[in-house]
């Protein structure tokens, strides 16, 4: 286990934590890309590439932007 | 049980997998807001496939791509990576059939909250 | 491998799977077609199926290695007799359903909704039929989500907001189990390489030696994804709504058919991957145990409070499952072939109650059980045949259920465990008491002043008829049934 994984790690564990406790959800989906974006980064890492591609593009694009046309169009507060 | 203390220790990937996995089950089960519930499901999912990954990971490998020399470790198992491929896809479609259901939610009663949606809903006829 | 004929184990989820994509072309004359397509459809493959089982017949269990690339790299596909014999009788009830959807869907969800049931219809008949025969782990995965999203859809369809807010429902529940589901499958395969059934079978009991709590963890996660995905009690809690909520024709495949597959899987799955020591262990069969008895006697409690009809149906099915999977944690040959037996007998008799009241509801308006006086006068085909569906249900014995609760009650003393024999006769009682006075109700107190019944036409009454038959005949010979799956039975319970 080098550095870096250790670090990648906490990272993750860290946004997956902030995106549980953020209430704001506008918020929550920024941190949920970071979260998708470190696992990218990680999975290269781990020598995954394809994975890692396929990740960074629907993983953190295309489910981003899911989520914002969702919170656009339910008024994107909680009330 | 420290055993398993042990060996998560010594598998950081194991270990923050099952974490994640955990925490993405809590965001599901405990919040309120219907998008984070969806969102909650993407990072349990992705937990998983942190475990795959890990588990095709072979130190110092390569990815498998024929045309490039195998790496001092040879090459990664490619495997895995053809099934977190599938997963992802399914984990995506499950993300926006959900949402478009959370959608036709909100335009039904107007909140994407589970506590207001039962006040909404009213008690059973 | 160049006769079509060798590739009918595959043809029953391709033929399907690309007829569900036909079904959503958008011409405006196609929406009502789409339907028919999807009768076609059932039909041929309800074809492959008995062709299928003829040939497994003869010449015993089927492997299919897909794209012709064996195990342990390629998906395999398994047509063992158990897996024939459920193909036969769920396609079979495909095919009856969607020939009643025919006539009565468009009441419900309106044209434009049709091409979307069709689609969504032969998908999940391809996941389903996929689930019973595949023999692959990780396929089954793909099969188990291709399911979810198309029964959510189905559930979906009608549009309205209880509909809608169960599907929400059951989307996400859903996933939570498959995504322990898939946990269990990355922790297998992360101590066994191996992804293909049998092959895990044989690499499972050294891979124990070794690495016992994650085999344990996988297992435990395994059993606890597919127990939410069958709706084991106290994991029911999403089934209710999304079950009475759906248009009839969906309703009768998701309690008669969806439910019953995961079960199946659920049965599949414990053989082959436990195992000896820990299959014998009561660390999970307890629970199991403990769990279908909670949903027997919890989801009977329910449905005598409830007063609507299709909720009445829904909350017999959370208790039904209790059986379904009694006898996988009671472990033992007659046990497991009671459930086995109770998986078709249940799917026959809860697709014929439903489409009998979705029928009853349409000709006489009336959703509440309370309001059913002489609706055997009115409606008496479909009325009749509710009547059977709710005798069999009871376990009245010329009828289909009584196998299935005789065969578990067996499986009871064989485990020697004979406080279950008591749970299934106590239970009987318990389903009596919700679903005699119904029957009664209908055909022994004077109709009220309401509606003139419309004629129905023959494709709707058929495939009560058919259902009512299959429900009577199955239960005069069960030998039938036993002939096809006692031996492959036998062998899992000596193993």
């Amino acid at each position: 286990m080098t550095p870096v994984f250790s670090a990648l790690l906490a990272l993750l564990i860290a946004c997956a934590v902030v995106v549980a406790c953020l209430k704001n959800i506008f918020q929550a989906v920024i941190v949920f890309a970071a979260y998708s974006l470190i696992m990218a980064v990680l999975w290269q890492l781990l020598g995954a590439p394809d994975v890692a591609i396929t990740e960074a593009a629907v993983g953190a694009g295309v489910t981003s932007l899911l989520f914002f046309g969702t919170i656009a169009k339910t008024g994107g507060r909680p009330q | 049980m420290t055993e398993l203390l042990g060996k998560l220790y010594h598998n950081g990937f194991y270990a923050t997998a099952a974490i994640l996995f955990l925490t993405g089950f809590y965001i599901v089960l405990a919040d309120n807001h219907l998008i984070k519930k969806v969102i909650g499901i993407n990072v349990m999912e992705s937990a998983v496939f942190l475990i795959f990954v890990a588990t095709g990971y072979v130190e110092g490998g390569r990815a498998p791509i024929l045309t490039a020399p195998p790496g001092p470790g040879g090459y990664i198992n490619p495997v895995p990576s053809a099934l977190i491929l599938t997963g992802i896809v399914v984990s995506v479609s499950v993300t926006a059939f959900s949402l478009a259901l959370v959608s036709r939610i909100y335009q039904h009663y107007g909140t994407v909250d589970v506590d207001e949606l039962a006040r909404r809903r009213g008690p059973e006829p | 491998m160049t006769s079509p004929v060798s590739h009918l184990g595959v043809l029953v989820v391709i033929v399907p799977l690309l007829a569900a994509y036909c079904a959503e072309l958008p011409w405006q004359a196609w929406r009502r077609a789409s339907l028919r397509l999807a009768t076609v459809t059932a039909a041929a493959v309800f074809g492959f199926c008995v062709l299928l089982a003829a040939q497994v017949m003869q010449k015993g269990a089927l492997l299919y290695a897909i794209g012709g690339r064996p195990a342990p790299w390629g998906i395999e596909f398994l047509i063992d007799p158990v897996a024939a014999y459920l193909l036969l009788g769920l396609s079979g009830i495909f095919f009856l359903v969607a020939l009643f959807a025919e006539d009565e869907l468009e009441a419900e969800i309106g044209e434009a909704g049709l091409p979307h049931f069709s689609a969504l219809y032969l998908l999940l008949e391809a996941a389903l039929l996929g689930l019973v025969a595949t023999n692959d782990l990780f396929n089954t995965f793909v099969f188990l989500e291709i399911s979810a999203i198309a029964a959510v859809g189905l559930v979906a369809l009608k549009n309205d907001r209880l509909s809608i807010e169960a599907a929400y429902r059951y989307l996400i529940l859903s996933t939570l189990g498959s995504g322990a589901f898939l946990f269990a499958i990355a922790l297998l395969y992360a101590v066994t390489g191996h992804l293909n059934l049998e092959y895990l079978k044989q690499a499972l009991a050294p891979a124990l030696a070794s690495y016992p709590l994650s085999v344990a963890a996988a297992l435990a996660m395994l059993l606890l994804g597919l127990m939410v995905k069958a709706a084991l009690y106290p994991l029911h809690i999403w089934l209710p709504d999304a079950h009475a909520a759906a248009p009839t024709p969906s309703s009768a495949i998701l309690s008669g058919v969806v439910v019953e597959a995961y079960a199946l899987v659920l049965l599949k799955l414990v053989l082959h991957l436990f195992p000896a020591p820990v299959a014998a262990s009561s660390a999970w069969r307890l629970p199991v145990l403990w769990a279908s008895t909670a949903a027997i006697f919890a989801g009977s409690l329910a449905a005598i409070r409830e007063d609507d009809i299709k909720k009445m149906l829904a909350y017999s099915t959370v208790s039904q499952v209790g059986y379904l999977l009694l006898g996988v944690g009671l472990l033992s040959r007659s046990g497991l072939l009671g459930s086995l037996l109770h998986v078709l007998n249940h799917a026959v008799v809860k697709a014929m109650l439903f489409l009998a009241a979705g029928a009853i509801i349409r000709s006489t308006g009336r959703r509440r059980v309370s309001e059913w006086q002489g609706v055997g006068l009115q409606a008496p085909l479909p009325a009749a045949a509710f009547a059977v569906g709710a005798l069999s249900m009871v376990g009245i014995p010329p009828l289909n259920g009584f196998i299935s609760k005789w065969y578990l009650s067996l499986g009871a003393l064989e485990a020697r465990m004979p406080l279950y024999l008591w749970v299934v006769l106590l239970s009987s009682l318990l389903n009596a008491a919700y679903y005699i006075p119904v029957v009664v109700r209908c055909f022994l107190t004077p109709a009220r002043a309401g509606l003139k019944a419309p004629s129905r036409p023959a494709s709707a009454t058929a495939p009560l008829l058919v259902l009512a038959l299959a429900t009577l005949l199955m239960g005069l010979f069960p030998s039938v049934q036993l002939g096809l799956v006692g031996r492959t039975v036998a062998a899992w319970a000596a193993r």
